[in-house]
């Protein structure tokens, strides 16, 4: 048992990639798990029911140390798939867990400030402004439906071993990770992320717009005004500024 | 029995009318204060001034108090129990000066009663002896005759009935019947598990369904406070680490699972003060010192009555300075004082005492003695040896204004209610 060792460390700790895929090769996988490589200890990885190479792909990374292959997708019971993947990231007794979706890059400031955000005592969990890009790798969207970038989100959290995780058992948009972080101390850092997966030409928006409607036609996980507002045809986008320095 | 009503209210206002009707072999029964004739005929009680009631035989009269301001006169009268009927603070009084002369009133108390819930469960985690002076409960518990005339008694009357009995006349040890207090409990756990059929989607009915059962001692209650964490998470009411989480280590604690409740506790210690603590838990455990241990997760999480309960049997130097630091917290500071007495003959120097703690509680106790004597000198009427301990704890610093001010304002609430309860007195 821990005896000597505090429960939030100062240095020396352990970070654990989570992700879920599907179907991923081809896209932007490849380059994510390359840039997590440098930064985080060990990747952990749920692929739900992929058809093409991306299982393959996650094995040719050292640090996925994990990979769990559904045989049937569970994109359509969301919190199962949370929940397997969840126990999969802490089954490697981390310290800290980062969730990242197979689309999403940590802009370099985020990377280089990783170790300092998690070796500290004061917080359990980091927030970062994520910025949905439109069609290009250049700009992001910014408008009354796409401005997720205006708040913070949770994705950088410590793992408690004895704290009671909880999710809420829903089929659609569920949380990345459990709401029992809300109730601990948590830091808003002014840290971007990229997230590509609306990087689509307009047939893959207009595929991506009638999957989601299939999937919730009435809007009972989602609003259908954003659903709808998918297919703009000039969406306000906002070209992106690197940091300098 | 004889009572004696301490009122903080004239007669018309008096809201304990009904627990009067009830009043187990009620003989003579004294408002101190002013009634009309009809009121006290119609009631059957009678009125009289303070300077009338201090020349009743006291030890045949049990008081019943409603205002702690007349905890000075009450203690000067010294009547055979003392019944302390605890409410919320009233509009227009100083809620600090309220609430600590509250606790001293209960602290003194041979009972405690309450028809606040809120208070009624701050003092079961204070002390035993309490009851709820409200119910949910439908159904008739009993019956009492008086006269020509027929009480059917609820749920809480039928415990108030049974406690008052119990002063005089203590429970048969060798048949014992289901004590009161746990009858309470267990209406209030059934009441409010009923409710979390009823409202699924309400974290607090979950809540205090966890507190009773936990105060019960019943598996049950990690179950509900689980299901209550989660509703409040998911009704976004995210503050709620400390309230649910101490919560669970208190819950871990009394089931005797140290090495979790140590763990659920360390999840919540954010300062340093709290960390310190954390770190001493682990010490404790890893001695084997797991009593001590147990009783910090009590403390720590509100429950001092079992945190008093496990400390008074033990006799080491560690464990006396928790439960001074316990019998502080509670009130109980004659109790308090002469612990601290004790334990200053035990150790070659006071200061010694902080070494085992590892945290200012201990440190800020020997600090504030001289205020607590000064206080309870107040209480006995001693005014000039509070004013010399109050002088005391100030030291040459300004720290002697806030005292001396906080002793006018207890005057002065005092006056006004002698004001409120009987004109001539004032």
């Amino acid at each position: 048992m821990r005896m000597s060792e505090p429960l939030r460390k100062t240095s020396g700790n352990r970070l654990t990639a989570m992700m879920q895929v599907r179907n991923e090769a081809g896209r932007y996988l490849e380059q994510v798990l390359e840039e997590l490589s440098d930064f985080v200890d060990e990747i952990v990885i749920v692929d739900d029911g992929s058809t093409d190479g991306t299982a393959r792909l996650c094995r040719s990374f050292a640090k996925v140390t994990k990979l769990v292959t559904l045989e049937s997708p569970l994109f359509s019971r969301e919190w199962e798939l949370r929940q397997t993947l969840w126990e999969l990231a802490v089954s490697t007794e981390p310290d800290w867990l980062l969730s990242v979706d197979a689309d999403e890059f940590y802009e370099e400031a985020a990377k280089r400030e990783m170790r300092r955000l998690i070796d500290q005592d004061v917080y359990d969990w980091v927030a970062f402004r994520l910025y949905d890009f439109w069609g290009t790798t250049t700009h992001y969207r910014d408008d009354e439906h796409w401005n997720i970038h205006t708040k913070h989100t949770r994705t950088l959290v410590r793992y408690l071993p004895d704290y009671h995780y909880f999710t809420p058992r829903m089929n659609h948009h569920v949380p990345r990770l459990p709401l029992s972080y809300a109730a601990l101390p948590g830091f808003l850092a002014e840290l971007r992320v990229k997230h590509f997966g609306w990087v689509l030409s307009p047939e893959e928006l207009r595929h991506k717009y009638e999957r989601y409607m299939d999937n919730d036609p009435e809007g009972r996980w989602g609003s259908l005004e954003q659903y709808r507002s998918i297919l703009d045809e000039h969406p306000r986008l906002v070209e992106w500024q690197e940091r300098r320095g | 029995m004889n009572y004696i009503i301490f009122s903080g209210v004239p007669w018309d206002e008096y809201g304990y009318k009904r627990m009067l009707e009830v009043l187990p072999e009620r003989e003579d029964i004294v408002f101190t204060g002013t009634m009309t004739s009809l009121q006290q005929e119609d009631s059957g009680i009678r009125a009289l001034s303070l300077a009338e009631a201090c020349t009743l035989p006291a030890k045949e009269y049990t008081a019943l108090v409603s205002s702690p301001y007349w905890l000075q006169d009450v203690l000067a009268f010294g009547p055979a129990f003392i019944i302390a009927l605890l409410e919320r603070c009233p509009e227009g009084e100083d809620v600090n000066l309220w609430d600590k002369y509250s606790g001293l009133l209960a602290a003194k108390a041979d009972l405690v009663g309450t028809a606040s819930e809120r208070l009624f469960l701050e003092q079961l985690l204070s002390r035993s002896g309490v009851v709820y002076l409200s119910g949910d409960d439908p159904l008739s518990y009993g019956m009492i005759r008086r006269g020509e005339r027929l009480y059917f008694l609820a749920d809480f009357e039928a415990v108030w009935k049974k406690a008052l009995e119990e002063l005089w006349l203590p429970p048969d040890t060798d048949c014992p019947d289901e004590p009161w207090a746990e009858i309470q409990l267990r209406h209030r756990a059934d009441y409010y598990l009923s409710m979390c059929g009823k409202l699924p989607q309400q974290p607090t009915v979950h809540y205090l369904a966890a507190s009773y059962l936990y105060l019960l001692g019943d598996g049950r209650a990690a179950e509900l406070l689980t299901k209550s964490f989660e509703l409040m998470l998911l009704h976004d009411y995210t503050d709620c680490l400390h309230s649910h989480y101490r919560f669970f280590s208190a819950i871990g604690a009394k089931r005797g699972n140290l090495e979790l409740a140590v763990r659920q506790y360390e999840i919540t210690a954010f300062t340093a003060e709290e960390k310190a603590l954390s770190a001493q838990l682990q010490r404790w455990l890893g001695s084997g010192a797991r009593e001590l241990v147990q009783a910090e997760l009590y403390r720590v999480n509100e429950d001092s009555a079992a945190a008093i309960r496990l400390l008074a049997g033990m006799e080491s130097l560690e464990a006396k300075s928790l439960l001074l630091l316990n019998y502080m917290d509670t009130f109980q500071w004659e109790k308090a004082l002469r612990l601290q007495q004790e334990l200053d003959s035990m150790t070659a120097e006071p200061s010694s005492l902080m070494l085992f703690q590892g945290s200012g509680a201990i440190a800020s106790v020997l600090l504030q003695t001289p205020v607590v004597e000064g206080t309870l000198q107040l209480l006995c009427g001693k005014r000039h040896a509070a004013i010399r301990s109050f002088l005391r704890a100030a030291g040459a610093d300004q720290g002697a204004r806030a005292l001396f001010a906080e002793m006018a304002d207890l005057e002065e609430a005092v006056g006004r209610l002698r004001g409120r309860t009987a004109d001539e007195d004032v």
